[in-house]
């Protein structure tokens, strides 16, 4: 009989909120451990660093003050120009997890994405990424596109873009997503920061977040079971026929929900489009079939 | 057994499980029927039909397989040959043994 242990149970003592308490816990203790961070945007569009800033449970507030000291991030930083980049390089000194968004551009040695200027000097993410690739303790890849290159890489990926584990050949921890949850970002580097490296899959996506498929904690699940299907949207049965990605995605979408835990897609009448997942956005295509 | 299945041609259903399915008489009408080019195009999951794909001559029925949401898999539609994308992609890993045959390719 083959037994199936569920990746979720182990992990359901550490949800994102249980790991910032433990942050808070050391703090109001005296214990604070906090760690640098450099945040990197690269060849994508920002918009993990603006699903961060819409945490609430906890808020950047409170990962900011509690959990990292974010040493550089091209969108919060208030230095800018050569002071900003300065501080990009005193922190490579130090020890700091790097979390990139946005893939690496590589072609034309890098110069379809240019984050800085030392001096003169305009400074690719390509250059940057392989700067502080190289000294992180941890690098995090938020969002699908540093993990997998999703959709800066996309056909027919005209700025040569790639993941950055593909680029760096090193071990990553991905939290892929289109953006990366809040929660499933900071979570993540609480983890790091207090418990060390989380146990991942084989493409190095934390169990905690990334266990079990979307499929497995659908709402619209016993309509799949009993083969009732939505032939429109707008219809409240299961959406696979209409092309849903659920079966093939692993998050917790369902269940944590976004915008303040608020909805998500297929509560909104949307079918899964497999955002946090290899292979988003060309092989998730088409997103809706009728 | 499987005798509540036998009369009702549910391959879909329990059949396809059965280890003794690729044996067994009583559906082996069901996995012989002949498809064209032609008539496989219909079957491409689109509009709520059922999605049919072949990997070496052989017909698979797609429709409720959890890759194949909306009867499109990774960029590939259903309804067509496809067996040079399937050996492009996938070893021989006992992926096809788990899929229920409807028939052949003529």
């Amino acid at each position: 009989m083959h037994q199936f242990h569920c990746p979720v149970v182990d992990s359901k003592g550490k949800t994102a909120r249980e790991l910032m308490n433990i942050a808070a816990k050391e703090a109001s203790e005296g214990r604070v451990r906090k760690m640098n961070l450099i945040w990197l945007e690269a060849a994508g569009c920002s918009g993990n660093i603006i699903s961060l800033l819409d945490a609430k449970y906890h808020d950047l507030l409170f990962f900011l003050s509690n959990v990292v000291d974010m040493r550089y991030s091209n969108s919060l930083m208030a230095a800018e120009g050569h002071k900003a980049y300065q501080q990009f390089l005193d922190t490579l000194k130090t020890e700091f997890i790097l979390v990139v968004e946005g893939a690496v551009a590589t072609k034309a040695e890098g110069r379809y994405n240019i984050i800085a200027r030392d001096g003169e000097r305009p400074v690719t993410s390509m250059e940057a990424v392989k700067l502080a690739g190289s000294a992180a303790k941890y690098i995090v890849t938020a969002g699908v596109c540093s993990s997998y290159g999703g959709v800066s890489a996309a056909s027919p990926n005209p700025s040569g873009s790639v993941s950055v584990p593909d680029f760096l050949q090193r071990e990553v921890i991905r939290i892929p997503g289109c953006p990366g949850h809040p929660e499933w970002i900071m979570g993540t580097i609480a983890h790091l920061v207090y418990l060390g490296r989380p146990e991942t899959d084989d493409e190095g996506k934390p169990l905690m977040f990334y266990g079990i498929t979307i499929h497995d904690r659908c709402s619209r699940r016993s309509y799949f079971d009993k083969g009732i299907f939505a032939e429109k949207l707008g219809d409240k049965e299961c959406m696979f026929k209409l092309g849903c990605r659920g079966p093939i995605t692993r998050t917790d979408c369902p269940v944590r929900e976004w915008n303040h835990n608020v909805n998500w897609p297929v509560e909104d009448n949307t079918p899964c489009i497999g955002c946090a997942r290899r292979g988003f956005p060309d092989g998730m295509e088409p997103f809706v079939r009728y | 057994m499987w005798s509540n299945y036998f009369y009702s041609h549910d391959i879909m259903g329990m059949c396809c499980r059965c280890p003794y399915f690729t044996y067994c008489s009583n559906t082996r009408s069901s996995r012989q029927r002949q498809f064209t080019l032609e008539e496989l195009a219909q079957y491409d999951g689109s509009g709520g039909k059922p999605a049919y794909a072949v990997v070496g001559g052989i017909v698979y029925d797609v429709s409720l397989n959890p890759a194949w949401g909306g009867g499109s898999h990774f960029g590939l539609i259903a309804g067509r040959d496809l067996t040079a994308q399937f050996e492009g992609c996938h070893s021989m890993n006992g992926v096809l043994a788990k899929l229920p045959q409807v028939g052949v390719l003529i």
